[in-house]
């Protein structure tokens, strides 16, 4: 893809910051020589953990002490590799809890697919996978190898960061949604023969919605403790990929077929707490797919397939029971041909002012981007990591994702100077968009 | 006869049904549907429900009759006598319904063997001299040579004449594609905008009226996405579920896994006219390099096996004891070293003029890009290994073509061969195909090699054969022309609602006659 625009490269400005001395930096990264190092003051941008977690967090801390530099611009401090050294695996689908301390993924050992949750804070980790216990059927049958291996995948945070939930088959090769904390056993919601998936909590109630193929082809269903479970939509095709608004009383998802995909939104009244009739967030032919919601809440960020057959990258405004019509969408457009990453969609940055994605320019490994939507730039973050997927950011500022090493898909962790601690509670929050297209 | 493909790369009780419909995804969408203007495999499948040849591959290599009556060989392998089926129709048209005849097939081979015919790989028919009407329903078939097994030149899948009156060159404009007209076990009903074909079953079938009225194929943007509508019940089968999605369709109860075998294998091809991968040791080093067992594991979840030689595993050319080259990196670069190259002190692989040695390896990228840049990604990490620095270079399947067939610019590619003769390998290593868009682009050159090629083509001796092919893999194993990687398994998804599924590698739907659906009605 022709770059039409001024296209910056993060990691060549930071270069300064770079320290060859930390072993989990890739080799080919340069040192530095002439940064003054300075007694570490804590927690002035990042809390502890994250200092200890990334050594270059203190030295950026005294490289920008004025915080307006800190803050410009998009800086890479550090990255490394979470996991080193261990037998080879692929690991995916990452997911931080809201406080930004404790970090899932996916690890496929011993022929299941297993959550690993780590608490980066400190030396806390749990392996999440549901399997049959002695009191099933299903060892009881006499078979003694199971037919389904453990899948476990899915893992999303609670708004108070102590409960998560996940799909699971079981080990039965029956997919229910589980919730648990860290402190508790996992137990199934709502079980149903029906596969179940795609569980997501309420950013502000104990509400976990789901899609539940039980009445025919995936429909949304609401969870609460001690409630039956109420079906939320009856569209003539899955809904998938469904995502809260910030106030929790809005839901936006895909609903479709074929190559008809849509994004679509219910909304509870406030008064009767009913869920009225899901309506078109873009009324469009274009085929859209997986929004994500920015973390103030004020806009959408989603894929829409363009009359090349690329997807492209678009963020709109998201006002209430307002519709967007189709020439809305293509002045919404802010990177063209990106790499559809239907797991976590695109990551926002906690101030809600820039997104980070995949290329999908086919000379090219799968390259990260982020774009800066007040000021209209687009940056290549140049990680040096190839094949590059599940971007998720933690309001710590620290972006995750996944990237091939060897043969395999592992987890890296790039520090940047987005957390919220050095953004701020953005005090410009009314800004509008700067589209390029 | 083979073609190149892009890439390295198919009793729940709560349902909602209008009508007794079996509905399977595609990640491609047809324009035009007809069995030889296209190479989209998604329309290859659909042409399987729709049109007939006159005798059909089994898995055996066997040919079972099908719209031919009978048949029977010249002694000599030239000539081919059929006699066709006489209660066989053509799907109704515009109202009327035509009987099948001696007229179509020899409309189809004018069709196939015209000039003006824009087909793939149409010099697959050439070896077709003549084919003569002797009545009706008697057709004899003259091939410009003798052949052993003739039948297999005339599995081909025979068209109307009475679509093809007039002068229209037949190619992807043809209105046929638009509105195909077969004897098959479907007729297309309804190809709607969006891409979705809807077919029904032909109830004049000559080989009995198929159990599932209605067949509808639903094309979708993203394998992801597709796997997810599989899941959530708005689709019955896939004809193809990726690797990655793979596991996650096993897990789940409701749906059944069925795989097949394809006559395919895919490899790593050395150009030997360039100065390192000219010597046949580094070419086998770089075979020790690269732990093609793990890429196996990574990428595929071991769904295939690992190869030895030009010949997919499957075929009865292959030579099992050949085994493939261990992964062994000291081996490689020992065998670096006995050819003179050494290393330098930052462990680089130094050339005769002690210069770092770095290889370029072109990477096709179309269809399942994904997959091809992560092979890439991965062997350059192994060679990093082995001291090699290998420059990955991404370009189109244009490109491609035109840098490695046309003009042999190129170090290394990946690529993977389709067969449907297997032993066919004789345009791949001969160095009479040492051409512009040959299909030796490897430029390989071996006299043995090509004196057994010839040998091997031209007996009808099939113990003789065997044992000259078999010949043919050890040699070319040791050779090492291509760095061969693995013949996959592909698996095809359905929910249990469905029974009787039995996949065919040639012609996914092959057996559709015998599928049986079992939908009832939602339970809210």
């Amino acid at each position: 893809m022709m770059l039409t625009f001024k296209c910056h490269r993060i990691a060549l400005s930071l270069s300064l910051l770079f320290l060859a001395s930390c072993q989990q930096l890739r080799s080919s990264y340069t040192s530095i020589k002439n940064v003054v190092w300075t007694q570490r003051e804590e927690g002035i941008y990042f809390p502890d953990f994250i200092s200890d977690l990334f050594p270059y967090a203190s030295h950026f801390q005294n490289h920008f002490k004025n915080p307006d530099k800190a803050r410009s611009g998009i800086k890479l401090i550090q990255l490394k590799q979470l996991t080193k050294g261990l037998k080879p695996s692929h690991e995916a689908s990452l997911s931080w809890s809201k406080n930004g301390f404790l970090l899932g993924y996916e690890v496929v050992k011993n022929q299941q697919r297993k959550i690993l949750l780590r608490d980066l804070s400190r030396s806390y980790s749990k392996t999440l996978a549901i399997v049959p216990t002695s009191e099933d059927t299903f060892y009881s049958s006499g078979r003694s190898k199971p037919r389904y291996r453990s899948y476990n995948a899915f893992l999303r945070w609670s708004y108070d960061s102590k409960h998560y939930s996940f799909m699971s088959n079981g080990g039965q090769g029956n997919f229910n949604i589980y919730v648990g904390s860290i402190d508790s056993k996992e137990k199934s919601i709502a079980p149903n023969p029906a596969k179940d998936g795609f569980a997501t909590w309420s950013p502000r109630h104990h509400e976990v919605v789901f899609t539940s193929a039980r009445t025919g082809k995936g429909d949304l269903y609401l969870f609460r403790e001690g409630v039956r479970e109420d079906r939320l939509t009856f569209t003539p095709s899955p809904d998938l990929y469904p995502e809260w608004t910030k106030d929790g009383d809005g839901i936006i998802f895909v609903s479709g077929d074929l190559q008809k995909h849509k994004i679509m939104v219910l909304l509870r009244d406030q008064r009767s707490r009913m869920w009225r009739k899901p309506y078109l967030f873009v009324s469009s032919h274009a085929e859209q797919m997986r929004p994500v919601i920015s973390p103030n809440g004020r806009f959408v960020a989603f894929y829409s397939l363009g009359a090349n057959r690329e997807w492209n990258l678009h963020v709109l405004p998201f006002k209430k029971n307002k519709t967007y019509l189709d020439r809305d969408l293509k002045k919404s457009m802010i990177a063209r041909n990106v790499f559809l990453d239907l797991n976590s969609g695109v990551a926002w940055t906690p101030d809600s002012k820039k997104i980070f994605y995949v290329e999908n320019n086919f000379t090219k490994a799968n390259r990260i981007f982020a774009y800066h939507l007040v000021k209209g730039k687009r940056y290549l973050l140049n990680t040096k990591t190839a094949m590059n997927h599940d971007l998720i950011m933690s309001r710590l500022g620290v972006l995750s994702f996944c990237a091939q090493s060897g043969s395999w898909d592992r987890v890296f962790m790039a520090l940047t100077n987005q957390g919220l601690k050095i953004q701020g509670n953005s005090k410009s929050n009314n800004f509008s968009i700067k589209y390029i297209y | 006869m083979k073609k190149l493909i892009l890439t390295l790369l198919i009793g729940l009780s709560f349902r909602v049904y209008g009508e007794n419909s079996l509905n399977y995804g595609e990640t491609s969408r047809p324009e035009h549907i007809d069995p030889y203007t296209t190479q989209d495999a998604s329309a290859h499948r659909i042409v399987d429900l729709i049109f007939d040849s006159l005798v059909e591959l089994e898995q055996d290599y066997s040919y079972k009759r099908s719209l031919a009556e009978s048949y029977a060989i010249s002694k000599d392998g030239k000539q081919v006598l059929m006699e066709l089926r006489k209660q066989v129709t053509w799907h109704p048209f515009k109202g009327s319904v035509h009987p099948f005849t001696a007229k179509d097939v020899l409309s189809t081979v004018k069709l196939l063997l015209s000039k003006n015919s824009e087909i793939p790989n149409q010099s697959r028919f050439e070896i077709i001299e003549s084919v003569r009407a002797l009545d009706n329903h008697k057709v004899l078939f003259s091939l410009k040579r003798a052949s052993t097994d003739p039948l297999k030149y005339l599995g081909f899948k025979i068209l109307p004449d009475f679509r093809f009156k007039g002068r229209k060159p037949f190619n992807r404009e043809h209105d046929f594609g638009k509105d195909p007209t077969g004897t098959g076990p479907y007729l297309v009903r309804q190809f709607s905008s969006s891409g979705e074909i809807k077919l029904v079953a032909n109830t004049r079938y000559f080989k009995g009226v198929p159990n599932i009225p209605v067949i509808t194929m639903k094309p979708f943007s993203d394998q992801n996405i597709m796997t997810q509508a599989l899941l959530f019940q708005s689709l019955d089968l896939l004809t193809y579920v990726s690797p990655k999605r793979l596991d996650e369709v096993l897990a789940d109860q409701s749906f059944e896994v069925s795989p097949y075998d394809s006559l395919s294998y895919s490899f790593i091809g050395f150009n030997t006219k360039h100065d390192l991968l000219s010597r046949k040791l580094f070419r086998q080093a770089l075979s020790h390099s690269i732990h093609r067992r793990e890429m196996l594991k990574a990428f595929f979840d071991n769904r295939g096996d690992l190869i030895s030689g030009p010949f997919p595993p499957t075929s009865w050319a292959y030579n099992l004891d050949v085994k493939p080259y261990e992964y062994d990196i000291e081996r490689a670069k020992e065998t670096f070293r006995s050819i003179g190259l050494n290393y330098s002190q930052s462990g680089q692989l130094l050339n005769w003029k002690k210069q770092p040695v770095e290889l370029s390896f072109l990477i096709p990228i179309a269809g399942e890009k994904e997959m091809n840049k992560r092979i890439g990604v991965a062997i350059q990490a192994y060679l990093k290994k082995v001291g090699i620095k290998l420059n990955l270079e991404f370009v189109d399947w244009y490109t491609w073509k035109q840098r490695v067939l046309a003009e042999k610019d190129y170090e290394m590619t990946i690529a993977m061969w389709n067969f449907d003769d297997a032993a066919n390998i004789e345009s791949l290593f001969h160095s009479s195909e040492i051409k512009p868009w040959g299909n030796n682009f490897v430029q390989y050159s071996n006299p043995e090699v090509d004196t057994l090629l010839a040998e091997g083509s031209f007996t009808n001796d099939f113990d003789k054969k065997i044992v000259i092919y078999h010949k043919l893999h050890s040699i070319l194993a040791v050779e090492s022309p291509y760095l061969y990687l693995w013949t996959l398994k592909h698996h095809a998804a359905f929910n249990q609602n469905l029974s009787g599924i039995k996949v065919d590698p040639f012609s996914f739907f092959k057996y559709v006659k015998q599928w049986n659906l079992r939908k009832s009605d939602k339970v809210m």
